[in-house]
C-alpha cells in the first residue's frame, strides 16, 4: 500500500530510471526509435552493436550448451582408463590424445566445462548476494553498522586471495561436502567484498535522494526501501562487476584445483587435468595444452561479454 | 597530514589484528592433528603420555583464547615462534630465508612490467586505434585472460623441454629465474598497460592540454610534460592495489617452478599443518598489503597536490 502512494507522489522525471545512462543518449535514441524507451532495451541495442561482445556471448552460450550436454558429447567415460593408451598422442579415436592414466582427454576437457561454469556462475551468485546485502545495509544505515561492515570489507581485501582460499579449502576439505560445492561456497564467501564496496558507495549517495526520502517519510520499512527503491538503481554496476568477475573466478578455481586444493578427482576440472599433466610435462607435453586453451577461451569469452555489458550499461564508463 | 597517517596506521593495525584472529580460528579448524602428522601418520608408535607431553610443550592443551593471546603477544614482540615440522627452527628465520627469493622475483618483474607497460600504454593512448594500439590491447587482454600457471607450463614446454635454454624448475643457476620473471612480468603488464592507456586518453581531452597545444607547444612536449604526468596517477593506485594480487600470483608461480620463496613455504607448510608458519605468513602478508596501500595513498597525495588528505 505504502509503495503505491510513494509512486504516485513522485513525478516520473524525479525517479531516476537509472544513474547509468546520459540524458543525451536517452533523448537521441528515443527520437530515433520511439519503441526503445526502456533502459534495458537501449542497453541491449548498444550491446548488440559491439562485435566482440556478441562473439563472446555466442561462445558463452556454446559453452553452456557443452556443459549441459557434456555427457552426450563426450565420446568416452571421462574416468575410464584405456589400457596401453597412457599418454597417447592425438589420434582418430582419441582426438586430443590420452592423459597419463590412459583416460580420453577430449571427454575430460568437455566434462571439465561443466565444473568451470558451475563454479564461475555459482560463486558469482553467492558473491553478489552477500556483497549486495552487506553493502546495502552498510550504506543505508551508516553509523556503527557501516563502520563494522567497512572494516570487515577492508580486512577481506587485505588478505591475499589465494592465501585465504587455500586456507579455507584446506579446513573444509575433509567435511562431507562435494568438493565442487565447497569451492563454490569458499570463493563465494571470500570474494564478496568488491561488490559490497561498490554497492555501499552507491547506496550512500542514493539514500539522501528525494525519492528515498519520500519513501521513508511515507513510512516504508527500511528493508523494503532498500529492495524496492534503492537496489534497482545499483543494478547496473552490479551486473557489470559480476560479468567482469566470472572469468577471474574460473581462473581462481583452476589455480586452486591445480594446487590440489580445489575440485578433487574424480570430478574432471581443467585445473586438475593441468596438474595431472604437469607431472609428465617433459614426456607428454600435449596433456597440458587443451585444458589451458579451454580456460583461455572461456575466460576471454566472459571478459568480452563483461566489457560489452559495461559499455552498454555505462556509456560514460563511470564504474572502473 | 600527521594525524591522517596516525589514523590510517591505527586502522591498518585493526585490520591486521582481525586478520590474525581469522587466521587463528581457521588454523584451529584444520582437520588432522599436527603431532600425528609429524610422526608419519601413526607409523611411529607413541604412548598417550608422550603425545600429551608434546601437546603440552606446544601449548595445544591450553584453551584456544589462551593459545591466541600467547601467540599475539609473541607476535607483538616480533617473535613468530618455532616451526612445528622443522623442529627448533624459528619461523622468522624461515620467512627471512624465503623472502629474498619472492622479493627479487616480484620487484624485478614489477620494474620490467612498468618499464614496458607504461610507455606502451601512453603510446597506445596517444595513437588511439592505430595498429600499435590494437597490438597492445591484444597483449593486455591476453595477460588478463590467460592464467599465469598455464603460461608457465607452456613456457616450460617451449623453452625448457623443446629448446632446452633454461631449466624447467629450481634455482641451481641464475637461469632458473628467467621463466618465472618472464611469466610474472607478462601478467603484471596487462592491467598496467590498460590503465595507462585509459588515463592517457582521458588527460589528452583536458582543457590544460588544449591550452598547451594552443600556445604552440610541440605534441611531444604536450604529451610528456602535461598529459603523462597526470595520467600516471591512476597507475600509482593500481600498483598499490595490485600488491595483494601479486602475492597470490607468487604462490602459484613458485609452486610450478619449485622456487624456495614465500609462496612455496606457504603451500608446503599448509600441507604439513605447520600452524606456526602458516598463521605467521598470512599475518605478515596482510600487514604488507595494508602498508602498501597506505604508502600508495600517501604517495598519491604527494604526487598530486590537488588530492588533499582529509
Amino acid at each position: 500500500m505504502a509503495f503505491t502512494i510513494t509512486q504516485s507522489l513522485i513525478p516520473n522525471y524525479l525517479v531516476p530510471m537509472a544513474a547509468i545512462s546520459t540524458p543525451q543518449t536517452r533523448i537521441i535514441e528515443t527520437i530515433e526509435n520511439p519503441a526503445a524507451r526502456s533502459e534495458w532495451m537501449q542497453a541491449w541495442r548498444r550491446f548488440r552493436a559491439n562485435g566482440l561482445a556478441v562473439v563472446g556471448l555466442a561462445v558463452v552460450i556454446l559453452l553452456v550448451l557443452v556443459a549441459i550436454f557434456a555427457d552426450v558429447l563426450a565420446p568416452y567415460d571421462p574416468s575410464f582408463q584405456f589400457r596401453s593408451m597412457q599418454g597417447a598422442a592425438p589420434s582418430a579415436d582419441h582426438w586430443l590424445g590420452s592423459d597419463y592414466n590412459g583416460r580420453d582427454l577430449l571427454s575430460r576437457v568437455l566434462v571439465g566445462t561443466r565444473t568451470a561454469l558451475l563454479v564461475g556462475l555459482g560463486a558469482t551468485f553467492f558473491q553478489v548476494v552477500i556483497g549486495v546485502l552487506i553493502g546495502a545495509i552498510a550504506g543505508y544505515f551508516g553509523g556503527w553498522t557501516d563502520t563494522i561492515c567497512s572494516r570487515i570489507i577492508d580486512t577481506l581485501m587485505s588478505i591475499p586471495v589465494l592465501a585465504l582460499l587455500t586456507l579455507l579449502a584446506a579446513v573444509l576439505r575433509d567435511k562431507n561436502l562435494s568438493s565442487l560445492l565447497l569451492i563454490v561456497l569458499v570463493i563465494g564467501f571470500t570474494g564478496w567484498a568488491r561488490f559490497a564496496r561498490v554497492v555501499r558507495a552507491d547506496v550512500l549517495s542514493l539514500r539522501s535522494r528525494d525519492f528515498v526520502i519520500a519513501a521513508r517519510s511515507s513510512g516504508v520499512q527500511p528493508m523494503r526501501i532498500i529492495i524496492r527503491h534503492i537496489l534497482p538503481n545499483v543494478l547496473g554496476p552490479i551486473i557489470v562487476l559480476a560479468s567482469l568477475g566470472i572469468g577471474g573466478i574460473i581462473i581462481l578455481e583452476s589455480a586452486l584445483s591445480f594446487l590440489g586444493l580445489g575440485v578433487r578427482p574424480p570430478t574432471p576440472s581443467w585445473g586438475v587435468i593441468l596438474s595431472d599433466g604437469r607431472q609428465y610435462i617433459t614426456t607428454y607435453p600435449h596433456i597440458v595444452i587443451w585444458p589451458g586453451l579451454m580456460i583461455v577461451i572461456t575466460v576471454l569469452a566472459f571478459n568480452f561479454v563483461g566489457d560489452g555489458v559495461r559499455d552498454a550499461l555505462d556509456p560514460k564508463q563511470r564504474a572502473e | 597530514m600527521l594525524l591522517y597517517i596516525v589514523r590510517r596506521l591505527l586502522q591498518g593495525l585493526l585490520i591486521v589484528f582481525l586478520v590474525s584472529v581469522i587466521t587463528f580460528v581457521i588454523m584451529r579448524l584444520l582437520p588432522g592433528d599436527p603431532v600425528q602428522l609429524l610422526l608419519g601418520d601413526g607409523r611411529i608408535k607413541m604412548t598417550d603420555e608422550l603425545r600429551a607431553a608434546i601437546h603440552r610443550k606446544w601449548g595445544f592443551d591450553k584453551p584456544y583464547h589462551e593459545q591466541y593471546l600467547i601467540w599475539l603477544s609473541s607476535l607483538l614482540r616480533g617473535d613468530f615462534g618455532e616451526s612445528l615440522v622443522r623442529r627448533g627452527v624459528p619461523v622468522r628465520d624461515m620467512i627471512l630465508e624465503a623472502a629474498p627469493v619472492t622479493a627479487f622475483l616480484n620487484i624485478i618483474s614489477l620494474i620490467l612490467a612498468a618499464a614496458i607497460a607504461i610507455p606502451a600504454g601512453i603510446l597506445a593512448g596517444v595513437k588511439r586505434n592505430s595498429l600499435f594500439d590494437y597490438v597492445t590491447a591484444l597483449f593486455s587482454t591476453a595477460g588478463v585472460s590467460i592464467p599465469a600457471f598455464w603460461i608457465a607450463l607452456m613456457a616450460i614446454i617451449f623453452f625448457s623441454v623443446y629448446l632446452r635454454w633454461v631449466p624447467p624448475y629450481g634455482l641451481k643457476t641464475w637461469k632458473g629465474y628467467v621463466l618465472p620473471i618472464a611469466v610474472l612480468t607478462f601478467e603484471q603488464m596487462a592491467l598496467l598497460a590498460r590503465v595507462m592507456r585509459g588515463a592517457t586518453i582521458e588527460t589528452l581531452t583536458q582543457d590544460y592540454v588544449r591550452t598547451a597545444r594552443a600556445k604552440g607547444l610541440g605534441e611531444r612536449i604536450v604529451v610528456v610534460r602535461h598529459a603523462v604526468r597526470n595520467a600516471l596517477l591512476p597507475v600509482v593506485t593500481v600498483l598499490g592495489l595490485q600488491i595483494a594480487t601479486i602475492l597470490s600470483g607468487t604462490i602459484v608461480i613458485e609452486t610450478i617452478f619449485a622456487l624456495p620463496g614465500i609462496g612455496r613455504l606457504f603451500i608446503d607448510s599448509l600441507g604439513r599443518l605447520d600452524y606456526q608458519v602458516v598463521q605467521s605468513l598470512v599475518v605478515v602478508l596482510s600487514a604488507l598489503v595494508v602498508l602498501a596501500n597506505l604508502i600508495t595513498d600517501l604517495l598519491y597525495a604527494i604526487v598530486d597536490p590537488r588530492v588533499r588528505v582529509e
